[in-house]
C-alpha cells in the first residue's frame, strides 16, 4: 500500500511537468530525452541485467529503428501506424538474423561479436547514401501522425507537451514490460541462466531459445525508442545509432544498477538531469562519466539501487513492490 | 600488376599496424581475460605525448617516440593496478565496461587538453620512393620494417626468454605458475605494460602517415578486434596472421572492388568467421 501511493504521487508528477516546466522549452526538451534514454536504459537492462548478454549492436538497433520509420515517414510518406510496426518489424528481423549466431558465443566473445555488428550497423547507415543519405543526415522527419479521438477531434503531436505525453506513455510501457518480464517464469529462467548457466540447461531448459527471444524483445523496445526518437528530433544521422551512444545507455545502467527495475530510470535521470545544473562542469562531464563507471563496477557492482538495499544478489527484485 | 603491388605493399602497412595491436590485445586477452577496449585509446596518448614533445620540447621523432613508448608502458601499469586488478575477481562483463570507461577518460582528457582538431606528427621520413614499380613512402616502408621485426622480436620473447615463458605459463595454467614460483601478479603488470608499449608503437608509427585526433582509436581497436578473433583469442600467431590476411584483405577489397566500402569488408569478414569458426585459426576451444 505505501508503495503504490508513492506510484501514483509519481504518476501525477510526470502528468504536471509540463505545467511546472512552464514555457522553457530547453528544460523541456531535456525533460523528453531524460525519457528517451530511460526507455534505451531500460532496453539494455533487459538483455542486459536479466539475461546477463552484455550486447553492445543494440545502440545499431536503436538506428535500425529511428532510420526505418524517418525514411518511411520521410520519403514514403507512410502514416505512423504504418511505420512504427515496420520499425519494429525489421529491427525484430535484424536481431533475429545477428542474433542467432551471435548466441552461440559466451562472455567476453558474445561482447565483442555484437560490437562488430554495431559497428557494421553505423557503417552502413553511413556509406548507404541512396538510402539513408549518408553522413548529411536525414531531415524533415515529420512528427507522427494526428491520431483521430472520437469526442475531441483528433490529437496532434507536433508541440513539446504533445511529445513529452506520448513518449512518457510509451516510457511507463517500457517500464511496465519489464516489470513483467522480470517477475514472470521467463524472466526467472533468465535469471537463473545468468547466474548458473550450465544448471539450468542441466534442467532441460533450452538456453539458447530463451536468451534469442531475449535479445529480440529488448531489440525492438531499442528500435520503438528509435522511431519515437527520430519522430520527435526530425533529424537523424549515423551517429545517433554508433556503439558510443549505446555505451553511455549501458553507463546508465550500471550506475543505477543493472537488472533492477528502478536502476535504469534512476541513473538515466541522474546523469540526464544533473549535469544540466552543474554548467560549470560541462567540459569534464565526460570525464567524470569515465570515473564514474569505475569506481561503480569496482566498488559498487549493484548501481545506486544496490547502495540503497536493493541488492538483486539479494533477492530483492524478486519480492513484489505492492 | 601494377595496382596489385601496390595495393599488397598498402595491406602490409595496415596489416603490421593491425598486428601490433592485436599482439597486444591478444596478450592482455590472454593472461587476464581483459578485452581492452581502450587499448588503442593509450596508444592514442602515446601519440599526444610523441607530438607534444616534438612541438613543445623540440625533440626529434626517435627520441621522442622512445619516450613517449615508455610513457605508454608506465601508464599500462598504471591501469593494470588501479583499474583492473581490484577487479580480477568479479564477472568478465564488468571488464568491459571498466575498458569503456577508461576510454572515455583518456579520450576525454586528451580533448581538454590538447583540443579536438587533427594534429600531423612530422617525422621527417615522408619522403616519395618508388621501388621495384610502387611507390611508397619512407614512413610507410618504417611501419612495414618494425612491425615485422617488433613482431619477430615478441615471438622470441616468448618462446626463448626466461620472463616470455613465464608469461605463457601463466597464461596456460596461472594456479600451476604460481606453484612452480611465478610472481603472477607481477606478470600481469608487465604483460600490460607490453601490450599497451606494442598499441603505442603503432599508433605512433602510423601517427605521421594518419592525424592524431581524441578520437583516433576508435577504428583501429575494432579492426584490432576483429583480428583477435580471426586468429583465435589469447593466440599470438593467430594475432600476427590475423593482421596481415585483414590487413591485405582490405587493401586488395578496396584496390578491386570498392575503397568506399573497404571497412565493411573486414567486418564482414569476421561476422562469417563468428558464424562457421567462432574460436579463429588458432583459437582453443571456448
Amino acid at each position: 500500500m505505501k508503495y503504490r501511493i508513492g506510484w501514483i504521487l509519481a504518476l501525477l508528477f510526470l502528468l504536471f511537468i509540463p505545467v511546472l516546466v512552464g514555457g522553457n522549452k530547453y528544460y523541456f526538451h531535456i525533460i523528453i530525452m531524460t525519457l528517451i534514454w530511460i526507455m534505451i536504459a531500460i532496453s539494455i537492462n533487459v538483455v542486459t541485467g536479466i539475461a546477463g548478454l552484455l550486447s553492445i549492436a543494440h545502440g545499431g538497433f536503436f538506428g535500425i529503428g529511428a532510420y526505418t520509420s524517418g525514411i518511411l515517414a520521410t520519403e514514403h510518406g507512410f502514416s505512423t501506424f504504418l511505420s512504427f510496426p515496420a520499425a519494429m518489424l525489421v529491427t525484430a528481423v535484424c536481431s533475429l538474423i545477428m542474433g542467432f549466431p551471435a548466441l552461440k558465443l559466451r562472455g567476453s566473445y558474445f561482447a565483442i561479436g555484437t560490437l562488430i555488428y554495431g559497428i557494421i550497423i553505423t557503417l552502413i547507415l553511413d556509406k548507404w547514401e541512396g538510402l539513408t543519405k549518408g553522413p548529411y543526415g536525414l531531415i524533415g522527419i515529420p512528427p507522427e501522425t494526428s491520431l483521430p479521438v472520437p469526442l475531441i477531434g483528433k490529437i496532434n503531436f507536433d508541440s513539446l507537451t504533445s511529445q513529452y505525453y506520448l513518449i512518457l506513455l510509451f516510457t511507463i510501457a517500457f517500464y511496465l514490460i519489464m516489470a513483467r518480464l522480470l517477475r514472470s517464469p521467463n524472466g526467472l529462467i533468465l535469471l537463473s541462466i545468468k547466474e548458473k548457466g550450465e544448471l539450468t540447461e542441466s534442467l532441460g531448459i533450452d538456453i539458447r531459445k530463451h536468451r534469442l527471444i531475449c535479445f529480440i524483445v529488448s531489440s525492438v523496445m531499442m528500435g520503438l525508442a528509435g522511431a519515437l526518437y527520430a519522430h520527435y528530433i526530425g533529424f537523424l544521422s549515423p551517429e545517433d545509432s554508433s556503439i558510443y551512444m549505446q555505451f553511455q545507455g549501458v553507463i546508465f545502467c550500471v550506475i543505477g544498477g543493472m537488472g533492477t527495475l528502478l536502476g535504469p530510470v534512476i541513473g538515466s535521470v541522474l546523469l540526464n538531469v544533473v549535469p544540466e545544473f552543474l554548467h560549470f562542469f560541462k567540459e569534464y562531464r565526460l570525464v567524470f562519466l569515465g570515473v564514474l563507471l569505475i569506481g561503480f563496477v569496482t566498488f559498487l557492482p549493484h548501481g545506486i539501487m544496490g547502495l540503497i538495499g536493493r541488492d538483486p544478489s539479494k533477492k530483492g527484485i524478486f519480492k513484489r513492490d505492492g | 600488376m601494377q595496382i596489385l603491388v601496390q595495393q599488397i605493399a598498402n595491406g602490409l602497412m595496415l596489416g603490421s599496424t593491425y598486428a601490433l595491436i592485436a599482439l597486444g590485445l591478444t596478450l592482455i586477452y590472454g593472461i587476464m581475460h581483459i578485452p581492452n577496449f581502450a587499448l588503442a585509446t593509450q596508444g592514442m596518448v602515446a601519440a599526444f605525448v610523441t607530438y607534444f614533445l616534438m612541438v613543445s620540447l623540440k625533440f626529434s621523432y626517435w627520441p621522442a617516440m622512445v619516450l613517449s613508448i615508455l610513457s605508454a608502458c608506465a601508464l599500462g601499469i598504471v591501469i593494470e593496478r588501479g583499474i583492473f586488478y581490484p577487479l580480477r575477481k568479479s564477472p568478465h562483463v564488468n571488464f568491459f565496461i571498466s575498458a569503456l570507461g577508461l576510454m572515455l577518460i583518456l579520450e576525454n582528457v586528451v580533448l581538454i587538453i590538447a583540443g579536438g582538431d587533427q594534429k600531423k606528427i612530422d617525422a621527417g621520413h615522408g619522403e616519395v620512393l618508388t621501388i621495384l614499380g610502387f611507390t611508397t613512402t619512407g614512413q610507410r616502408l618504417l611501419v612495414i620494417g618494425i612491425g615485422i621485426l617488433l613482431l619477430a622480436a615478441c615471438y622470441l620473447l616468448i618462446k626463448k626468454n626466461k620472463y616470455g615463458i613465464a608469461i605463457a605459463a601463466t597464461a596456460q595454467e596461472p594456479q600451476g605458475a604460481q606453484l612452480v614460483g611465478i610472481n603472477t601478479s607481477k606478470i600481469h603488470m608487465m604483460t600490460f605494460a607490453m601490450g599497451s608499449g606494442l598499441a603505442a608503437v603503432a599508433i605512433n608509427l602510423v601517427g605521421p602517415i594518419y592525424l592524431i585526433y581524441p578520437a583516433m582509436g576508435h577504428t583501429p581497436i575494432a579492426k584490432a578486434f576483429v583480428v583477435v578473433i580471426l586468429g583465435g583469442m589469447g593466440s599470438i600467431p593467430g594475432a600476427v596472421l590475423g593482421g596481415y590476411t585483414l590487413g591485405l584483405l582490405e587493401s586488395l577489397g578496396a584496390g578491386y572492388i570498392s575503397s568506399h566500402f573497404a571497412d565493411l569488408f573486414s567486418f564482414l569478414v569476421l561476422v562469417v568467421v563468428l558464424y562457421f569458426k567462432p574460436t579463429g585459426f588458432f583459437g582453443e576451444k571456448q
